[in-house]
């Protein structure tokens, strides 16, 4: 049907043609309304006249009668029926309604004047009179003269009635069906234009239930058919946006899950549906069907519940195959819909393994940042050291000199003097010579040597201080093994830590210091563990930081574990402090490169 | 002179102008009634139905022209003596005192056809709507003063 405005519509001869199609409409319903109306009063009348006319009849039959009686048998009134002569009001009101037929108006107003002047005058004075009274040849004669002339006008009357009503109902079905022509033609143009209108919601009904894609106007007006080019661009647009969204979230590195307040998964990206080991279409399933732990579950529906935010909280979460995997877990709260549904909050999921990939880059970036800062003070170090190397070979030289002096003299309570002089300078030079080993590491790490030098020297370098301080120190190592770096600096790094356990340990009543070796994937582990009371959580991660220490004014520089870590580094070493509190554990880590065991 | 004359013309009206419509007038009555001549007087009883018989005991109809004749006007002035509203209500009041029916009025030009019918009818029409014919069945009755 549509074909009809099929590429030549155009909505203002669409709006001018149906507005003319219905004042053409209105103007053929009033006529025909006219018509009728009309066509009604000459009914009316030609009822009213052909009423008289049967009055009359009936009167002229009557009087017939009448006037044959004898005047001496005909004593009483006249009987005949008068009711319808009063009606010559109501055929007068008629007539006046009737405008436009002057011919039957003209006939009917000599009617009602001979009515009213002659016939019903004289009717009276007869019925008023009985026979003795009258002339009844003469009442023979005035009668049928009266009647006969009333008769001839109604008969015009009706005939030309007649006449009129035959032309009139002839004008009317010609109006009626002119009339009924155009509204059929209004009324099929108003549904050939509502059809596109019905095609359109029709088309637009399947595209929001999802059974089709896009508009198809093709047949429709051209109007119409800019309206679907127009959707469907929209479409377009909107389903390229989806796509762009959906390609992101699938993009992500990131598991998200789109949950409405009650916990119930919505949406899943590809990396979800990953994690969580699920189908591509995804059943529905809540939160608490996936996290592992009850308390979790009862923290995220409460977080859900009250619209809360939860940034990078661990979590165990099972996946559909029922394997347990860690996750760092953020539940954001939203407020969207998409696709009929109602989205509050997003919860994505990272796997702990990227977590601590992540934590292992921030911690080399702050290192970085410390080898930085020890660059720096490595050269500021080297320059104390040489400015303090000179005056120092000065003084053990002089002192070597009036030592010898002295001696000769014979001045022997001198001598514990200058063994204190010699030890205190010896201490100078090995802190210089820790300084420039600082500033400068030793290049001697490509040598071989063994645990048992190792560990010989550490004892010979602390079982003074510890035996000292009654500290137990006990180095064990069921594991015989060699490693390749250099002894010093590792013998160094040991050194400060017993030193470090030992002075951890001053107001303990139990004090040891235990030294271990281990094997850990494949790694070479040397633990460090002391009695002490631990390191307080919020100190464990600047522990390493140069200048950090925890020990009184004075008695420590903050510098020895930040050297021993970098010394560590130089060695292919890592030196960290272990997650359990208690014992206080340090471990150097050296991997398979730089160990054999033997 | 001028105005002598002026002033013969006036008497002349004067004197004949009553004589004139009287004149207009013709009384009608059955040939059958054997009336021949009646006062202005009567007349005015017959046609105001203050007497409603005749001498031989007969109905007396009185028939009148419609407003719309020229004798109806010269009726009420000439011989009844009273304008329209006041015959009127003349014809109200007899209705309610008596119960009589008034003079019927019907075209003048009928009237001579009825007063043929009704033996005792009297209808009063213009000169000019009737001429005598041996054959009719009516006939025209003298006015004396």
């Amino acid at each position: 049907m549509s074909i009809f405005f099929k590429r030549r519509s155009n909505v203002w001869i669409i709006r001018v043609a149906s507005l003319g199609l219905v004042l053409v409409t209105a103007l053929f319903y009033f006529a025909e309304k006219n018509s009728s109306s009309k066509l009604s009063c000459l009914e009316d009348l030609e009822e009213m006249t052909h009423g008289f006319s049967l009055d009359l009849y009936r009167i002229q039959t009557d009087l017939a009668y009448f006037t044959s009686l004898t005047p001496s048998v005909a004593k009483d009134k006249l009987q005949i029926d008068y009711g319808s002569l009063e009606r010559i009001d109501q055929l007068k009101d008629r007539t006046e309604a009737c405008h436009g037929f002057e011919d039957i108006v003209g006939n009917i107003d000599e009617f009602s004047k001979l009515w009213t002047t002659q016939t019903l005058p004289f009717f009276e004075v007869i019925r008023e009179l009985n026979g003795s009274e009258l002339d009844m040849k003469q009442v023979q004669l005035v009668t049928e003269k009266v009647l006969s002339y009333q008769l001839k006008t109604i008969a015009l009357i009706e005939v030309a009635t007649k006449n009129v009503i035959e032309r009139f109902s002839l004008e009317k079905d010609g109006l009626s069906l002119v009339f009924a022509f155009f509204l059929f033609i209004s009324l099929s143009i108003s549904w050939l234009i509502s059809f596109d209108t019905a095609v359109l919601l029709r088309q637009l009904s399947e595209i929001a239930s999802g059974k089709k894609s896009s508009l198809d106007l093709k047949s429709s007006s051209v109007e119409s058919q800019r309206i679907g080019t127009s959707f469907n661009e929209l479409l377009r647009r909107v389903q390229e946006g989806k796509e762009f969204s959906v390609s992101i979230l699938a993009a992500l590195n990131v598991s998200i899950l789109f949950l409405d307040t009650d916990g119930r998964v919505l949406f899943s990206n590809d990396n979800a549906r990953s994690l969580l080991s699920m189908a591509e279409d995804g059943d529905v399933f809540n939160i608490q069907d996936i996290i592992a732990s009850k308390q979790d579950q009862e923290f995220f529906l409460a977080s859900l519940q009250q619209g809360l935010e939860t940034v990078d909280k661990r979590v165990q979460i099972i996946d559909r195959a029922g394997q347990v995997k860690q996750v760092i877990a953020s539940l954001r709260p939203v407020k969207f819909s998409f696709e009929g549904r109602q989205y509050s909050f997003i919860l994505s999921f990272k796997d702990a393994k990227d977590s601590l990939l992540l934590l292992e880059l921030q911690l080399r970036q702050r290192e970085l940042i410390e080898a930085s800062k020890m660059a720096s003070l490595g050269q500021l170090s080297a320059g104390i050291a040489h400015e303090v190397n000179n005056p120092l070979s000065i003084i053990i030289g002089t002192t070597e000199v009036i030592k010898d002096r002295v001696a000769e003299s014979g001045l022997t309570a001198l001598a514990p003097m200058f063994l204190r002089i010699e030890k205190a300078t010896t201490r100078i030079q090995e802190i210089v010579k820790g300084i420039k080993k600082f500033a400068h590491p030793s290049d001697s790490k490509g040598k071989w040597f063994s645990h048992e030098t190792l560990f010989g020297d550490i004892e010979i370098f602390c079982r003074d201080r510890t035996t000292k301080n009654g500290v137990h120190l006990s180095i064990e190592s069921d594991l015989r093994f060699e490693l390749q770096a250099d002894l010093g600096e590792v013998g160094q790094i040991l050194v400060n830590l017993i030193h470090n356990a030992t002075d951890a340990q001053e107001h303990t009543t139990e004090k040891w210091v235990r030294v271990r070796v281990s094997m850990v994937d494949s790694r070479l582990k040397i633990l460090v563990s002391d009695g002490g009371a631990g390191i307080p959580a919020n100190l464990r991660e600047r522990i390493m930081e140069p200048f950090f220490t925890t020990k009184d004014i004075g008695k420590g520089t903050g510098l020895g574990l930040s050297i021993s870590r970098t010394l560590a580094m130089g060695n292919g070493a890592i030196l960290d402090l272990e997650e359990v509190l208690l014992p206080t554990t340090f471990s150097l880590t050296f991997d398979a490169s730089r160990f054999r065991l033997t | 002179m001028k105005n002598m004359n002026r002033f013969v013309v006036f008497l002349v009206c004067l004197i004949t102008l009553p004589t004139a419509f009287a004149q207009d007038l013709i009384v009608l009555v059955n040939k059958h009634n054997p009336v021949t001549e009646m006062s202005k007087q009567q007349l005015r009883s017959y046609l105001l139905r203050k007497e409603v018989l005749w001498a031989n005991k007969q109905k007396v109809v009185p028939i009148i022209p419609t407003a719309q004749n020229a004798g109806y006007a010269t009726l009420l002035g000439q011989i009844l003596k009273m304008d329209k509203p006041t015959y009127d209500r003349y014809l109200i009041e007899m209705k309610f005192k008596s119960g009589l029916s008034p003079a019927k009025e019907m075209e003048e030009s009928f009237i001579p056809n009825v007063v043929g019918v009704a033996l005792g009818a009297i209808g009063v029409v213009s000169r000019g709507s009737w001429s005598a014919s041996p054959e009719a069945m009516v006939k025209a009755i003298e006015i004396v003063e």
